[in-house]
């Protein structure tokens, strides 16, 4: 999967999705991969290096007082003015999404998960062992 | 390390239970950042020198920063701190040090300004081979006057004289510059300790 069909994705993502204003793949160690276009590449950034720092907390907080396992199915923070939702999407990145605070976070998640099982296997952040 | 401070022991400080946030007047308890470009080894030193399981975000390098993650020298890193480490070391009786380990890239230097809000003090971890990465540290912690040491982190290698390092990095001749390996508890304590001698010093020199 390309990445224009990726954006594209993305982009069906806020259509459909009521008060979704952004939406953005990362890396886990903290970089854009793809973003919908009304995020800035300054902005994409900055938003790529957070929701990589959130994701790594969240997973601290699993292996302490979760089942053991680490898994995170969706970090979320709820601040004024709107909301940022995180899941994993695919191995090795993580999809994010920014929301007015008028969302319906139950639907954001779901359309959010719908979409990362659309993506499935095709999105992968490959690691640099060997590359380097 | 001696108390020798004249103020008793403050309840918060208790060894091994530490409940209440930290007071940034505390001396007992101290709240130290841990800082320095990318890979010079700040991970490593909070997780070597840590009395409890380390809190670490490290996350698993991709390919999507191999244009901007330069590997130049810590070629067998495969992971790399996305928000930071946390640990505890407790010095003597009286003295509980709380680690930050901040992470090293720009695009995490956001994260900085909360790691280093109540920060009695701070390492400066430098690596020679890539010396100018720890520039960004030095000038940030200088601007905001918080005390720090610098520690050059030659792995058990000593390849400079430590003098060439200080002029190199135009260090004031009042900030402590040492020797390190990180990997080492021992050699990590001996950082933490000379620090918070020299957050000790300044305070008594009524500078801090």
């Amino acid at each position: 999967m390309d990445l224009t069909t990726l954006t594209w994705l993305l982009e069906g993502l806020l259509e459909r999705t009521p008060g979704a204003r952004h939406a953005l793949v990362l890396s886990r160690d903290g970089l854009k991969l793809c973003h919908t276009s009304g995020l800035g590449i300054d902005s994409a950034d900055h938003l790529a290096a957070i929701a990589a720092g959130v994701q790594s907390l969240a997973h601290s907080a699993s292996m302490e007082f979760g089942d053991g396992g680490g898994g995170v199915r969706q970090a979320m923070a709820e601040f004024y003015g709107g909301l940022l939702f995180i899941v994993e999407a695919g191995q090795g990145a993580h999809l994010a999404v920014i929301t007015t605070d008028a969302a319906d976070p139950g639907l954001v998640g779901h359309n959010m998960n719908e979409l990362v099982e659309q993506m499935g296997e095709h999105l992968t952040a490959p690691t640099r062992a060997g590359t380097a | 390390m001696h108390s020798t401070t004249s103020e008793p022991p403050s309840p918060a400080t208790v060894v091994g239970t530490p409940t209440a946030p930290l007071p940034d007047s505390a001396s007992q308890a101290l709240k130290i950042a841990v800082v320095g470009g990318f890979g010079v080894g700040k991970t490593t030193m909070v997780r070597s020198v840590s009395e409890i399981r380390p809190l670490t975000t490290e996350e698993t390098m991709t390919r999507a920063g191999a244009e901007i993650d330069d590997l130049r020298g810590v070629e067998g890193k495969n992971t790399t701190t996305v928000a930071f480490d946390f640990g505890r070391i407790t010095l003597d009786s009286t003295s509980v040090l709380y680690l930050f380990g901040a992470p090293g890239q720009q695009r995490f230097w956001f994260l900085w300004d909360r790691l280093f809000t109540g920060a009695l003090g701070a390492v400066v971890l430098v690596d020679t081979r890539r010396l100018e990465d720890c520039f960004y540290a030095i000038d940030r912690l200088e601007a905001q006057g918080t005390p720090f040491v610098v520690a050059h982190n030659d792995f058990g290698e000593a390849d400079h004289a430590l003098e060439d390092v200080r002029s190199a990095l135009d260090l004031d001749p009042s900030v402590p510059l040492m020797r390190c390996d990180a990997r080492e508890r021992g050699s990590a304590k001996d950082v933490l300790i000379r620090l918070a001698e020299h957050v000790r010093t300044l305070v008594r020199e009524g500078r801090r």
